[in-house]
């Protein structure tokens, strides 16, 4: 309180002083002339076609009536489901031992995240094809152990996609758990230990209800990016199969048929965005009451 | 293995239930170890084999690797069109960072430091090209450049970039202000230092390793950088990403990993500023 109070006067006379506000209006004017008006314009493609006049459902109506468009459709989401389990059943064990850990562990489980977050997805994916490949990593140790006698096809699988992805994704689920989780109590789970309770079951009564926020905002980044995500389903899956972002890019540069490049875009937002909606609608409920504790 | 006794072991006056108990505890840890670690090695593994990999001797890449060379990195000093989309792309991510530094660094002071209506939904309105995906605002980029005349080009292909990166400066810049305590500001000035003299000499000072951060995520992101300027390169302006992309599809080549090991190397260049400048576990909670 007296932070924010005891200086407002000095803090006004600062502000007057820079005419701070204004300060804003170069990103501000920026991003609404080359960001927010392309976008404007990309909504505005998408409810126009060739040859009709004025605004028309068309193009949604074509696309949506398209086996092929609803097919890529399913596959998306569901690879972006399956891509965003995957990274949680692997994200939420590190980020619990990283609040168990000490400093030491802490940077370095964080420097572990942040290098592939920081590295080109091209080299990622680039990465991703060495090791999947006839002559790649998993398929060298996979014959040596003779588990196997002739190398498994990888790349260029949806199999192969999956994991190239989720490695790719991880990291946008592994720091919303760890800022989450990181604010609870860990001697709320103690309790739970000495009332009584093994450990595992604490850990699944006490700790995963209470990092709900966190799982939710991991869940919904790691869904956005991977429904969006071109480059390693082009370089890893390599044509064998395609996916919204891949459709959009075809339409674009291949086709050149803006109006359904835009509309597969506007289609694959909303798709997103209903996502994002609805792990929000989740996120309240577990804010008021925790279910299942 | 400080997390096994950090956790009290289950209370039971029977012996048979606290064997059960150390049982349960000791199977719980395990499972939490293995996929941690898995997880971790997960992370870390396509980074450790695309620089294995870079320093093979052979003509082409496999594993295990035929001997090792630097033969490829020097090779690849030798690539004309490498060198010069390396140089583009140089340009392209110091234009568009230094850009960004200035429209964001400026955009972050109000957004912390004053009042105004509808101060929320700008800030959300300035972040939200973080959310976008890249790929979508290409597309649009591209029908908004098109649609008012303007030919493709390096400026072009720079501002494309300054909107997908100002975030970063913004964020890490307004982070970094709320860490700094607004008293400061108050006592330069009721000791008689102006308006400028306090921000030169008392704020910005303080916000250089926020900047710096933000000016290298903003930076690496512009370098980096494949589904903008797939679209808004054009085909005469090839960038390093648009090339290494290029090389990857037509066959794997040791120099496409040589490459890659450089750009790993520019991201470890970049956590690492990121740790010094602020810290690894504070930048995880901006």
């Amino acid at each position: 309180m007296t932070r924010g109070g005891g200086g407002r006067g000095l803090s006004r006379r600062w502000t007057r002083h820079l005419r701070l506000w204004q300060l804003v209006l170069p990103a501000s004017l920026f991003l609404a002339v080359y960001f927010a008006v392309p976008l404007v314009m990309l909504f505005w493609w998408s409810f126009h076609a060739p040859g009709v006049a004025g605004l028309t459902l068309a193009n949604f109506g074509k696309l949506l009536t398209d086996a092929f468009f609803l097919q890529t459709l399913w596959l998306s989401v569901r690879l972006s489901l399956e891509v965003t389990a995957v990274t949680l059943v692997l994200g939420f064990p590190l980020a619990y031992l990283y609040t168990r850990l000490g400093p030491v562990w802490r940077v370095s489980i964080l420097f572990i995240t942040l290098l592939p977050l920081l590295t080109s997805a091209v080299v990622r994916s680039f990465a991703w094809i060495v090791i999947l490949g006839k002559q790649g990593l998993i398929n060298a140790a996979l014959v040596a152990s003779g588990l196997v006698d002739a190398p498994v096809k990888l790349l260029f699988t949806l199999d192969g996609v999956r994991i190239a992805l989720a490695q790719v994704q991880l990291p946008f689920m592994l720091l919303p758990l760890i800022n989450a989780m990181e604010q609870l109590d860990p001697s709320l789970e103690k309790a739970a230990v000495s009332l009584g309770a093994s450990q595992a079951k604490a850990f699944f009564r006490v700790t995963v209800p209470l990092s709900a926020p966190g799982v939710v905002a991991g869940a919904i980044l790691s869904f956005a990016l991977t429904i969006s995500a071109f480059i390693t389903p082009a370089m890893v899956g390599g044509g064998s199969f395609i996916v919204m972002p891949t459709l959009i890019y075809q339409s674009a540069i291949v086709t050149l048929d803006w109006a359904i490049a835009s509309t597969t875009a506007f289609i694959l937002l909303a798709v997103a965005l209903l996502v994002v909606w609805g792990g929000m609608a989740i996120a309240r409920r577990y804010r008021y009451g925790p279910a299942g504790a | 293995m400080s997390a096994e006794t950090a956790a009290p072991s289950a209370v039971g006056s029977v012996g048979v239930g606290r064997t059960r108990g150390r049982l349960g505890h000791a199977a719980f840890w395990t499972v939490m170890w293995t996929l941690g670690l898995g997880a971790l090695l997960y992370l870390l593994l396509p980074t450790l084999i695309i620089v294995f990999a870079s320093f093979t001797a052979s003509d082409y890449i496999a594993f295990p690797p035929q001997g090792l060379s630097f033969r490829w990195f020097v090779k690849l000093w030798g690539f004309e069109e490498v060198r010069a989309s390396a140089g583009r792309s140089l340009l392209v991510a110091l234009a568009a960072t230094a850009l960004s530094v200035v429209l964001g660094v400026a955009a972050a002071f109000p957004l912390v430091r004053s009042r105004f209506p509808g101060r929320e939904g700008l800030n959300a309105f300035l972040m939200s090209p973080l959310i976008l995906p890249s790929l979508v605002y290409g597309l649009a980029a591209l029908m908004f450049v098109s649609a008012i005349g303007v030919p493709l080009s390096v400026p072009v292909l720079v501002l494309s970039h300054v909107a997908v990166i100002v975030p970063y400066v913004i964020r890490t810049t307004a982070a970094s202000l709320m860490l700094l305590d607004p008293h400061l500001e108050e006592a330069a000035m009721s000791l008689g230092a102006d308006a400028w003299n306090t921000f030169l000499r008392v704020v910005l000072p303080n916000l250089v390793p926020g900047i710096a951060t933000g000016g290298a995520f903003a930076f690496i992101s512009s370098f980096d950088n494949l589904t903008v300027s797939l679209f808004l390169a054009g085909p005469r302006i090839e960038t390093l990403p648009i090339r290494l992309f290029a090389m990857i599809n037509f066959d794997l080549d040791p120099a496409a990993a040589a490459i890659s090991a450089v750009l790993v190397i520019l991201a470890l260049a970049v956590v690492l500023l990121a740790h010094w400048a602020i810290g690894l576990t504070r930048i995880a909670r901006f």
